[in-house]
């Protein structure tokens, strides 16, 4: 049996699993220590269950965003950028909102080093320039460092190189390179480098809360931590690379309204309170973004799903006049400010629950709205939700939709592009569904020589290297299979080199299970 | 030269006579390349890209020099001006949530050529080139229309229902209808909502001697440049 739990900005929901069965849920507010609601999710959904039962929990966390969003467990970090001459007009940081350079120190440096497009040296590494920085990092109680270097994410020697160095100036220091976290593309792969540095803190303190609160419960049980893509990662790995683990939400629910309706590939709708977002499922996983991101007003490019938010939820506020539906929503008031509540404010769900069609018997159904508005907004959501389907759809195919979330009762029956709308049992928590789902991913990434080795033999390489990655943390052996797999070629080096990116996923084996 | 083109030698300056060397290239790293002889501006093209292509594919260019008389006759005036006005244009838009489309015709007249969702589109990168087209589906009072754009880096011909409305050099601008952001080439994706602008190109673009280069024969098509638009010419 497994655990699965999601910690959102409003909601934690939990789920027991048992061989692919749904055994208990739950669902409560966010407490403001996050760690309360966690607690209560997990003793909530174990009722009577022997504790040594529980094999593995999955957690999902807005812990870490919070604490970017609210500057706080951040970490002193040292900036590296190995370019020689090149890039030095736009320093590192040069897009950042001030407010965080402020309040979180920053040493930021240019070095030698960096690479050209093709593989070629700008210039070469300087060990002595590197000790150098070492020292001052050492005098300013630098916690944390972060290196990048130009076009690193073509062949990654120059970094390891550099990380080699300061970890024998330094000792036990956490270093991120951004070969392993951003794609190609300079300033925004920086970013996410020095943001993953950042988190290093604010990662230690989350996940050593989360194991003690397992430990004080009393169970045994592995702890896994759910990434951006749909994959988990160990508490260690996930310690190592906080950036991956930032955002799991939206790709939690999807995965979640996958596993749920049996869909595979189609379009998930997730309509909460305040908003709703809309992202595809392509072979059961999110599709991902090809566009930079931006966190807390910071551009990065690293893996993430592509998730529409609209402002449209169960809370949103009915203005006077067409258009009726405002961007505004009275978020968790809802309870206490709209009619159906007793309060004051006509929202959405008032509408639905005037009609007798919300998911939840209203403490006030005193209340009479005209048929006119009534249809009016309806025919609001439907253009509304139809648009932004629309706007996520990759062609122009009619698709499937699966809708999730508290607030799936306004969602039309049929929608414009759609042929089929699925509103699955327990998509309430479809987020802590998805949690419990995740899988384990293994990575490879080397540079070949094509004069020694065929690209046939060269990728069967990558590929087993990257199953065995999988199956050694813990993937089920006959589940694994590759999702991605990228070719650069390095045009320019002796011995037509060409660097090879394989990734495998698989479920979680079953003595994990 | 009053709108983007993919290659140096479309510059007006040697459309118009002005010599195209010395021409020098520069990267960060120190190296500098000088062009002091290439018997046309397309083989300083040529040339010029390969030695880019070495630096990183990065490099700046100084070209063309010119005496005072040259740049007034073979510049087109006023261009980084405009392009700052239909900037700010956008920016002024974004901020008092005003239609974008109408400001920037307000700075730059031409016509509104259609809206539309883009339903399909093929792309291929041929010798360093993107080259390929773009449909866009009409919707509000283009609906039951299809406008298909044929773009190399930038776009070339804008065809309404099968029949050519807007022709290169005459600007054919895709831009984002709710944000009024252009979006390029290499940015186009299904389902994005778009405004196509047709803009005038200058006159100075539109002579024999320059059509020769920038007019659709010189992207390879096998008719004459037409005016399409009526629209007055700066």
């Amino acid at each position: 049996m497994r655990i699965g739990i999601d910690v959102g900005g409003t909601n934690t929901d939990s789920v027991l699993i048992d061989n692919n069965k749904i055994i208990s849920s739950f669902k409560t507010n966010t407490s403001e220590d996050i760690s309360s609601s966690v607690k209560l999710c997990i003793s909530k959904v174990l009722q009577n269950q022997p504790k040594e039962k529980i094999k593995s929990i999955i957690i999902g966390t807005t812990h870490l965003i919070n604490d970017l969003l609210e500057r706080k467990n951040l970490s002193k970090t040292g900036v590296i950028r190995l370019c020689g001459p090149s890039t030095r007009l736009l320093k590192p940081l040069c897009d950042w909102p001030s407010d965080i350079k402020k309040t979180n120190t920053f040493i930021t440096n240019f070095t030698d080093g960096g690479l050209e497009f093709d593989g070629r040296e700008i210039s070469a590494i300087n060990k002595s320039e590197i000790q150098k920085l070492c020292e001052i990092y050492k005098k300013k109680n630098v916690e944390s460092i972060a290196i990048t270097g130009i076009f690193a994410s073509v062949n990654p020697y120059q970094e390891l190189e550099v990380r080699n160095i300061i970890l024998n100036e330094m000792g036990i220091i956490p270093v991120s390179m951004s070969h392993q976290i951003g794609r190609i593309g300079l300033l925004e792969r920086e970013n996410a480098t020095i943001l993953n540095a950042m988190l290093s803190k604010s990662a230690k303190k989350t996940f050593a809360n989360l194991t003690k609160i397992i430990i004080d419960l009393d169970l045994k049980s592995k702890i896994y931590i759910t990434q951006n893509d749909g994959t988990m990662a160990s508490i260690n790995d996930a310690l190592n690379y906080p950036i991956f683990s930032l955002s799991s939400g939206p790709t939690n629910s999807m995965r979640g309204a996958a596993f749920l309706s049996g869909i595979k590939d189609g379009i998930v709708i997730d309509i909460g309170g305040t908003s709703t977002d809309i992202g595809m499922l392509i072979n059961n996983f999110p599709k991902e973004s090809s566009i930079a991101v931006e966190f807390s007003g910071i551009r990065t490019n690293f893996r993430m799903a592509d998730v529409l938010s609209i402002p449209l939820g169960g809370g949103s506020i009915i203005n006077q006049e067409a258009p009726y539906l405002s961007h505004k929503s009275l978020g968790n008031l809802i309870t206490t400010e709209s009619l159906s509540f007793g309060g004051r404010t006509k929202t959405i769900t008032d509408i639905f629950v005037n009609q007798n069609k919300s998911n939840f018997i209203a403490p006030n159904q005193n209340f009479k709205l005209s048929n006119d508005l009534i249809k009016s907004v309806e025919k609001e959501i439907y253009s509304k939700i139809s648009i932004a389907v629309d706007k996520m759809k990759t062609d122009s195919k009619n698709i499937k939709a699966i809708v999730v979330g508290g607030g799936s009762f306004i969602i039309p029956k049929k929608l414009d592009g759609v042929d089929l709308i699925k509103f699955p049992e327990f998509g309430e928590v479809a987020n802590a569904i998805g949690s419990s789902m995740a899988q384990i991913s293994g990575y490879s990434e080397k540079v070949f020589s094509t004069t020694d080795l065929s690209r046939d033999e060269i990728i069967k390489i990558s590929k087993n290297e990257a199953v065995q990655n999988a199956i050694k943390k813990g993937a089920d052996q006959n589940t694994v299979e590759i999702i991605d797999l990228e070719e650069i070629p390095l045009s320019y080096l002796p011995s037509n080199a060409i660097t090879i990116k394989t990734r495998a996923v698989g479920n979680i084996k079953s003595e994990l299970n | 030269m009053g709108r983007a083109f993919p290659e140096i030698h479309m510059k007006t300056f040697f459309i118009y006579g002005v010599s195209w060397t010395p021409t020098v290239v520069c990267d960060e790293k120190g190296n500098t390349a000088l062009f002091t002889h290439a018997i046309s501006a397309h083989w300083l093209e040529k040339m010029a890209r390969a030695v880019t292509i070495q630096m990183g594919c990065a490099a700046v260019f100084a070209t063309a020099p010119m005496s005072g008389i040259q740049v007034k006759k073979t510049a087109i005036h006023g261009t980084l001006s405009l392009a700052k006005e239909v900037g700010q244009a956008v920016q002024k838009s974004q901020k008092n949530k005003e239609n974008p489309i109408k400001n920037i015709l307000k700075v730059y007249p031409g016509k509104l050529l259609f809206e539309g969702k883009i339903t399909d589109l093929s792309r291929t990168t041929t010798e360093g080139f993107a080259k390929g087209y773009v449909t866009i589906n009409g919707t509000n009072n283009f609906s039951n229309s299809e406008l298909k754009i044929e773009f190399q880096n930038e776009n070339l011909i804008a065809y309404i229902n099968e029949k050519i409305e807007c022709m290169v050099p005459d600007l054919i601008c895709i831009i984002d209808t709710e944000t009024g952001e252009p979006i390029t080439t290499e940015l186009l994706r299904y389902g994005f909502r778009v405004s196509i602008l047709a803009l005038p190109a200058p006159q100075n673009l539109c002579t024999k001697k320059a059509l020769k280069v920038v007019g659709p024969r010189g992207f390879g098509y096998d008719f004459d440049y037409k005016n399409l638009l009526k629209i007055p010419r700066k």
